[in-house]
């Protein structure tokens, strides 16, 4: 994975999981919630059946009670009216008593007449329910209810009942009544269905809001690289340009002064020769008088090759080491600038590969050109020391410091490019270039690590060529 | 004449200089051009059968550097006295030919007579610094008398010692004697200001000469 996508995974990812998360948490509590009012609901509309099954079975037995309580176990004209009374006992559309005796026999049933006078007490429900018998038993243990089914009068289809009964057990019978509750079950499934459906709403709206702003973040995100690309290319080629620049100047310089300088001098050389030339051709004796001027343009012409050699690239720096050419480039630095240097340095040479010297070496002249341009110093003072983490050197000056701001780098391109060349010099070697800047003086502190010294037998093999 | 004349040997490894010098020093009859050699290795052989007074050499040699030549011409040829013919007059080429032991340094754009009268006062038994070079040297002598830096030669038995070889080994390894690994050694401790041992391979460690 490129860094760009790691950036954008890392921005989005979070944001997608996160959702998912708040997703399923407010899934998860709505639809517990809902269930939970489904149930409660459930349970009330039972509560409030059972409760209206007592109302009417109360209503049943009051209407009878008088009946009843002078009648004797065997008052066949009592029981007769009781059930005359019991039996056009209707109420709503579904509701009506019926009446068996403990043994299963039904004495009274008004929407289904044909079980009148017959045996049930082994019928059973589709479920297995064992009706009758089980009718009989909570009456016999002081009223209660059962659940079980039975053929709505409505709509003649066999529906989930709740019934009550009683006994009356001077005359050893059941009585009781039921309402279906195939209506509770619809309703809850109703609210069911309902509460999945706003769940798929909710999914559905919650995905409508994270898809575009999975898509803006991502968006967002591509448009801030390629913006970062941009700069970041526009940064590379406005330094490449000054790289290009700075090289194009130098060549100029270098140019300038081979031609201006060296060979105009060698040309002069050339006329004086031709002269002497022509004094010994005449016989003249002061030919000498030219030779020795010539000579003299010569030591002249081979000086100027020799300082910008030297300019170019110090050869103590392959010959003597870093030491030497820095102890040589500080000297320079201090007759020319009234700067003093302290300049102490480890014993050792050779312990450093050519490019890392020359990136030293470098990071140095600059730093010391940094410091006559801009410090304002009086002291500078250099230390290389070398230990089992490698080397470091240490430039420190007693100038007044500078500011790293945007504006002094807008201000001053040259000095920013010098300081970043020094840090990539540095970061070349797998080294570290750090600047330090007080109003108290600035030190700058490079490093490289032992792995890049050389080997052992290199440091020996110096003197077998 | 006979005895009087003084034995040199030019090193160069520009083949123009060490034709003009050859021509123009020819021109004295009491130097006596033994050879002239194009590396340090030619120039160590030739120096073992003809025996120089005088070995003139330049500072920039292209198989080894001319400050190490300096050190082995000293191991293997004692008795040659060393003039360091350069182009390069920073005092650090200077002081460090000294420092190595020899005896002259001169520029490469000094006049032949010059030159002439460098050989001949290093023959002589006495140093001779180009006219700008003797007072470069003085200053530098008085300021940086405490910094000086070891040689080549004394960083390789150093790193040897460090490692824990004994005198003798240093001198197989370096094929040197042992007797200039022992002067090796007394010159280290004497530049580092270390009195054991122990003493040396404790700093090698400690300064990153050997990795631990």
């Amino acid at each position: 994975m490129s860094f760009k996508q790691q950036v954008l995974a890392l921005a989005t990812l979070p944001l997608i999981i996160a959702i998912i998360a708040i997703t399923i948490l407010v899934t998860s509590q709505s639809r517990d919630l809902a269930q939970n009012g489904i149930s409660t609901f459930e349970q009330n509309m039972l509560k409030a059946k059972q409760k209206e099954l007592i109302n009417y079975t109360n209503l049943a037995l009051s209407s009878i009670d008088n009946i009843y309580i002078n009648a004797t176990p065997n008052d066949l004209s009592a029981q007769k009216k009781v059930k005359q009374i019991i039996s056009r006992l209707n109420y709503g559309t579904d509701g009506y008593f019926f009446v068996y005796d403990f043994k299963g026999n039904n004495l009274v049933h008004p929407t289904q007449p044909f079980r009148v006078g017959k045996n049930w007490i082994d019928l059973t429900d589709p479920d297995g329910d064992r009706v009758i018998e089980n009718l009989i038993e909570v009456a016999k243990n002081g009223g209660g209810f059962h659940a079980y089914k039975w053929e709505k009068p409505s709509s003649k289809e066999v529906a989930d009942k709740l019934s009550y009964a009683v006994a009356l057990d001077k005359w050893q019978w059941m009585i009781g009544t039921g309402v279906y509750i195939d209506d509770v079950k619809a309703q809850t499934g109703v609210a069911n269905l309902e509460l999945k459906s706003s769940i798929n709403k909710t999914f559905i709206l919650i995905a409508l809001i994270t898809f575009p702003a999975v898509i803006l973040v991502f968006l967002t995100g591509l448009l801030l690289n390629l913006r970062e690309r941009k700069m970041a290319d526009n940064k590379l080629k406005e330094l490449t340009q000054r790289i290009i620049d700075t090289q194009e100047e130098e060549r100029t310089r270098i140019a300038r002064e081979l031609h201006d300088g060296i060979s105009q001098n060698l040309v002069g050389i050339g006329y004086v020769l031709d002269l002497a030339k022509r004094k010994v051709e005449n016989g003249d004796n002061d030919a000498i008088i030219s030779i020795e001027r010539g000579k003299e343009n010569l030591g002249d012409a081979i000086k100027e090759v020799r300082r910008i050699s030297h300019d170019l690239r110090p050869g103590l720096l392959d010959d003597l080491g870093l030491s030497a050419a820095l102890k040589s480039l500080t000297s320079d630095f201090s007759e020319l600038t009234g700067i003093k240097v302290k300049l102490k340095s480890v014993a050792f040479k050779n312990l450093l590969p050519d490019d890392a010297k020359t990136a030293l070496y470098r990071v140095a002249q600059e730093a010391l050109t940094n410091i006559e341009r801009h410090a304002n110093a009086d002291e500078v003072k250099i230390n290389i020391t070398s230990n089992q983490n490698g080397l470091t050197m240490i430039i420190a000056d007693n100038g007044k410091g500078f500011y790293l701001n945007s504006e002094e780098k807008q201000k001053n391109a040259a000095r920013g490019l010098g300081l970043r060349n020094m840090v990539e010099r540095m970061a070349h070697f797998s080294g570290s270039l750090k600047v330090k800047t007080s109003i108290n003086g600035t030190i700058l502190t490079a490093k490289m690590p032992r792995s890049i010294y050389l080997k052992r037998e290199n440091v020996l093999g110096g003197m077998n060529g | 004449m006979g005895d009087l004349r003084i034995k040199i040997l030019l090193v160069d490894d520009h083949p123009l200089v060490l034709e003009g010098i050859r021509a123009v020093l020819e021109t004295y009859s009491h130097i006596e051009i033994v050879g002239a050699a194009s590396s340090v290795r030619n120039a160590l052989d030739i120096a073992t059968t003809s025996k120089p007074d005088v070995v003139m050499m330049d500072i920039n040699m292209g198989d080894i550097n001319g400050l190490d030549a300096i050190e082995l011409f000293k191991e293997q040829h004692p008795k040659a006295r060393l003039l360091m013919l350069s182009m390069h007059d920073s005092k650090e080429y200077i002081s460090t030919s000294v420092m190595y032991g020899a005896f002259g340094y001169v520029l490469k754009d000094v006049s032949t007579n010059e030159i002439v009268s460098a050989i001949e006062t290093v023959a002589s038994g006495g140093t001779y610094f180009s006219s700008g070079v003797s007072d470069v040297l003085l200053k530098q002598k008085e300021t940086q008398k405490t910094d000086i830096p070891l040689s080549t030669r004394e960083q390789s038995v150093l790193l040897l010692v460090a490692e824990g070889k004994s005198s003798k080994g240093v001198a197989k390894i370096l094929s040197i004697s042992i007797r200039t690994v022992e002067t090796h050694r007394k010159n280290i401790k004497k530049k580092l200001n270390i009195k054991t041992t122990a003493g040396l391979t404790s700093f090698a460690i400690k300064n990153g000469l050997i990795s631990n």
